[in-house]
């Protein structure tokens, strides 16, 4: 653990080295969870030796006899003299996986150009090859072809339900408040359950235990305020934070068109450490409204609360580490707009769960129990046509196992398995998973892996596709009797790290069963009917790492296909076939995101450039008045007609390329006077202006764009 | 091996060069046309045939690039042609411009429409792109009843395979403004099984309160007085389909509902007759047919 923050370390090296036997060498790497286990040592005096990059190598002597089980637990001290190194050389991330997971470190989001003084986890996520976002407003993320609401997003443990801000750079998660988040494109393991894409799981960073810290910083798009301290005994910490977006305001000084977009996130968190014992406990609050469509006259808001808490205990001599979360989230969002009532959804969830991580030797078991209560309530007139208002609950329990199973220095595989129980809604649910690797040099730096995986989702989010900005979301059950959504992955990759540049290729390949879309209409109205869709995304992620001195560079490219096939009376009539497939709206076909930074003297630059090829959308072909005979015939002398736009067929058209560079570059400054530091920086979004669409409203035959070319400047001052 | 290395190297560089030319190509492709060229629908015609009156109107729109309608004056030829017959006349064009905001083309003729005999109208633009549509007037029917069955409202319809409208018309005055408007409610959705069992016999339900009671919601502050009632009454020819069904999805779909040849809209043949909302009993103290009346619209 991190002695300051007793924030647990992953990928720290533990290895023992017989004293009188230099050659009888073993070692291991910590877990996520800071747990790392050596097994099947012989009698004798050793060298333990704790190493992590940044902090203050540990060593100690250990004498083991025969039968012996230890348990040795340590912090770490930060290495101050090393930070300046640590950030440019921090070993690349971006590209190595392991298990499937890919671990988001600060270094990562550091170097993705944000405006605003430190990265954001959003930011860095959409530099990712595979995900997708539609724009720089609207907080939506698809990944592999999932929608949003098909990602799980953790905070330490708490499902958040609507986890990023209206204004596309940023999230709650700014870079000074997160140690680390573990992502899964896809194929996460039984750990995970309820939903079908992907997971994100971000550990928010302790408070200091010993020193009393603040931060303020400010751009021309958020403020942030953090503060940390400890609490009486060198146990205990707390760390608040608040941002406060101002984009709406200076927008109208230097952005053209005004922004109509505000957000916040306000956040506290306490932590408790010993040996055996680590406990935490957070409350959050986020709130967002805007225009999504500035010229629209309809409001979009939302806001997330979590509360919650999580304890891992290690009694000492045991071999089972124990964790338990217990939590409480809620998101509500509405939208209004001068046709009709407002449209509210809220869902509340109360969950609890408790884990074991357990060695056998070389073997691994992760297994627990989760018990999850779900509360809807949602007033929707007059959005979709078969949905009204209606309040109900949803309870779940179940539980999840899985084995880490090493065969030989090369091989392991780790089958695990997800039981489900929804009673009286839905049938039991299994959900087997399985992944294998293959190391053929028996380390890391060269890895073939493949897994497969049943993914179900009994809670769905429904939003409108057909319009890019809407993000209204409505969580209901399943709108359709015993359909849970469900999707099977399949993922194949190799991974490759030869010295300074690493790089890896995935392939993957999603089976989609049951997914809730409006169906498709040539009607310009809000309100829609439900339908049912089945369907599969396929494609690859290729990622190449060169990290060298003070330089670092990454480049990923994404290829992906997603099709839905779906029955609607509507197509029947269009195409004589009820049944047809399509290409939903967030189908990017190619995707390209280069991130740079070099340290140059005392001045880090970093760049970011991104493309992707056009989303669908329905195209038209012409404009006319429709007159119609349903309530008589009509008199074409007294009857105006009702403007129409004549579609072609749903989903053909592609929307222009997408593509913007961003740059920033900082500095640190010693404010010796006051015993703080300052960051500056100075950057630029979309640095060539391209007009890049946000959307495009075939009704009106009016397009939206994204942000213009913004100049920013960014200050931070940190104690 | 450094000959390797160099091969290599300059590969690597070769393969840079064209990943980078591509990128560069793809994020050049500024075009960006969102519309799909209109090769399949020229115009958009409206309306119905009845052999009934004098002088027909049809609407037509030349399908367009633009969300909002022009003033301009459309420049298309339309002509109707007697198939049958081979007689054939060229429509005149009127511009419809009810308030400042909405303008609009009709089409119309005095051409002597037939029943049983088919119609063929035809736009053309001066590229020589044209829409067409072929209209077959139905035969002509008995004139409906008026009746009351049950203490239901009813009219009675024969000898038609066809309804394309049943209207109860109204024509009445305020009490504040001493303003005359007519209304029109359709009740051709109010269709009934026949009591009698007769295969060619249609019967629909009016519901007069109903309609009163819509007509008294535009005039939530005064009193009006109904000046006449009518009872109208439209066949549709074979191109008819059951409209009154279909929602406004299937409507708004080009081809939803369309009997226009490279073009959207929908065309149809109709006998129509009004009568008097009142009725009509014979000697032997049954319902019968009421004279006809000129429509009040």
């Amino acid at each position: 653990m991190d002695y300051s923050t007793s924030q647990t370390l992953e990928g720290a090296n533990v290895t023992i080295q017989d004293i009188n036997n230099p050659n009888r060498f073993k070692g291991n790497a910590t877990d996520k969870n800071g747990f790392y286990q050596i097994g099947t040592i012989r009698p004798g005096t050793y060298e333990l030796k704790v190493s992590f990059l940044g902090f203050i190598t540990h060593i100690d002597t250990l004498t083991f006899s025969l039968g012996d089980t230890k348990t040795f637990s340590l912090d770490l001290k930060q290495d101050e003299s090393e930070l300046g190194v640590v950030v440019v050389e921090q070993p690349a991330g971006a590209v190595l996986r392991e298990e499937g997971r890919q671990r988001v470190s600060l270094v990562d989001l550091s170097r993705v150009p944000t405006p605003v003084a430190g990265g954001d986890l959003v930011s860095y996520l959409q530099t990712l090859p595979g995900v997708v976002s539609l724009g720089s407003r609207g907080g939506q993320i698809f990944i592999r072809g999932g929608s949003p609401s098909e990602n799980m997003v953790l905070v330490d443990g708490i499902l958040i339900y609507k986890p990023f801000h209206i204004v596309g750079f940023f999230s709650p998660f700014p870079q000074d408040l997160i140690a680390n988040a573990d992502f899964y494109a896809g194929g996460f393991s039984s750990y995970y359950s309820g939903r079908i894409s992907s997971v994100l799981d971000i550990n928010m960073r302790n408070g200091n235990k010993f020193d009393y810290k603040a931060s303020a910083s400010i751009s021309p798009f958020v403020a942030d305020f953090i503060a940390e301290g400890p609490f009486g005994t060198e146990t205990a910490s707390w760390i608040i934070s608040m941002r406060k977006s101002l984009i709406q305001t200076t927008s109208k000084a230097f952005i053209e068109p005004e922004q109509p977009l505000k957000f916040e996130s306000n956040y506290a968190k306490v932590s408790f450490n010993t040996n055996d014992v680590q406990c935490s406990s957070l409350v959050m609050h986020t709130y967002d409204r805007g225009k999504l469509d500035f010229e629209k006259d309809e409001t979009i808001r939302w806001g997330n609360i979590l509360v919650g808490g999580q304890c891992q205990v290690l009694p000492e001599d045991s071999r089972i580490l124990l964790e338990t979360n217990v939590n409480f989230s809620q998101m509500w969002n509405n939208s209004r707009n001068e046709d009709q009532k407002d449209s509210f959804s809220r869902v509340s969830r109360f969950y609890m769960d408790i884990n074991m991580t357990q060695y056998r030797d070389e073997i691994r078991f992760v297994y627990g129990a989760f018990l999850n209560t779900r509360y809807m309530n949602y007033d929707i007139r007059g959005r979709f046509q078969n949905l009204d208002t209606e309040r109900y609950g949803l309870f779940t329990m179940g539980g999840h196992f899985e084995v880490s199973l090493p065969i030989g220095e090369k091989i392991s595989f780790k089958p695990g398995i997800v039981f489900t129980l929804l009673p009286g809604i839905y049938d039991p649910s299994y959900e087997p998973r399985i992944r294998a690797t293959y190391q053929p040099l028996g380390n890391k730096n060269q890895e073939l892996s493949a897994s497969y995986g049943i993914y179900r989702q009994p809670l769905v989010g429904i939003s409108d596709m057909r319009d890019a900005s809407s993000v209204f979301v409505i969580w209901m059950r399943a709108p359709f009797d015993g359909a849970m959504m469900e999707s099977t992955h399949y993922l194949l990759s190799w991974q490759q790290a030869i010295g300074n540049f690493n790089w890896s290729v995935e392939g993957y390949y999603k089976d989609l069963k049951n997914i809730s879309i409006p169906t498709w209409t040539t009607v310009a109205r809000v309100s829609t009917e439900l339908t049912l869709a089945n369907g599969e995304t396929y494609g690859a992620d290729l990622r190449f790492e060169y990290s060298k001195g003070r330089f670092y560079g990454v480049v990923g490219y994404g290829y992906s296909i997603t099709t839905y096939e779906s029955a609607q009376d509507n197509f029947g009539f269009w195409f004589d076939e009820p049944v047809q497939s399509f290409n939903p709206p967030h189908d990017r076909r190619h995707q390209v995101n280069t991130t740079g930074s070099y340290q140059w003297g005392d001045y880090l630059i970093g760049a970011r450039w991104q493309l992707g090829t056009g989303l669908p959308f329905t195209q038209p072909i012409g404009f006319d008045e429709v007159l119609f005979f349903d309530n008589g015939l009509p008199d074409v002398r007294e009857t105006v007609g009702t403007r129409r736009v004549i579609l072609d067929k749903p989903y053909k058209g592609r929307l222009p390329v997408y593509h913007r560079l961003d740059a920033s570059i900082e500095r640190d400054y010693e404010l010796q006077n006051f015993g703080a530091d300052l960051n500056v920086k100075i950057g630029v979004i979309n640095s060539y202006d391209r007009a890049n669409l946000f959307f495009y409203d075939v009704f009106t035959n009016r397009r939206s764009d994204q942000l213009p070319f913004v100049p920013y400047i960014a200050f931070k001052v940190q104690t | 091996m450094n000959r390797h290395l160099i091969i290599s190297n300059n590969r690597l560089a070769l393969l840079s060069a064209l990943i980078i030319t591509l990128l560069v190509a793809i994020s050049c492709d500024e075009s960006f046309e969102p519309r799909e060229e209109n090769t399949e629908y020229f115009f958009s015609m409206y309306g119905y045939l009845d052999a009934t009156v004098d002088t027909q109107w049809i609407r037509l729109v030349p399908v367009r690039e633009e969300f909002d309608p022009k003033p301009d004056q459309i420049e298309a030829v339309v002509t109707i042609r007697n198939i049958d017959s081979g007689e054939e006349a060229q429509m005149n064009d009127s511009l419809f411009n009810p308030n400042p905001l909405v303008v609009y083309w009709n089409y119309w003729t005095t051409m002597d429409i037939e029943p049983e005999e088919t119609y063929e109208i035809t736009a053309v633009r001066p590229d020589g792109q044209s829409s067409s549509t072929i209209v077959t007037i139905p035969p002509d029917f008995p004139t409906p009843i008026y009746a009351v069955l049950n203490g239901d409202e009813i009219i009675v319809v024969r000898g038609v395979d066809n309804v394309a409208d049943v209207q109860a018309i109204y024509w009445i005055r305020d009490s504040f403004f001493n303003r005359e408007y007519i209304f029109t409610f359709s009740h051709i959705s109010d269709s009934l099984q026949s009591p009698f069992g007769f295969e060619d016999e249609l019967l629909f339900r009016l519901n007069g309160n109903r309609d009163l009671e819509l007509i008294a919601r535009k005039f939530p502050d005064t009193e009006f007085l109904v000046l006449q009632r009518q009872l109208f009454v439209a066949s549709a020819g074979p191109q008819w389909i059951n409209l009154y069904e279909l929602d406004e999805d299937i409507y708004t779909l080009a081809d939803g509902v369309s009997n226009i040849n490279d073009g959207v809209g929908f065309m149809l043949g109709t006998i129509t007759k009004t009568i008097p909302w009142a009725a009509c009993i014979s000697e032997e103290g049954s319902f019968k047919a009421c004279e006809l009346e000129k429509r009040i619209r």
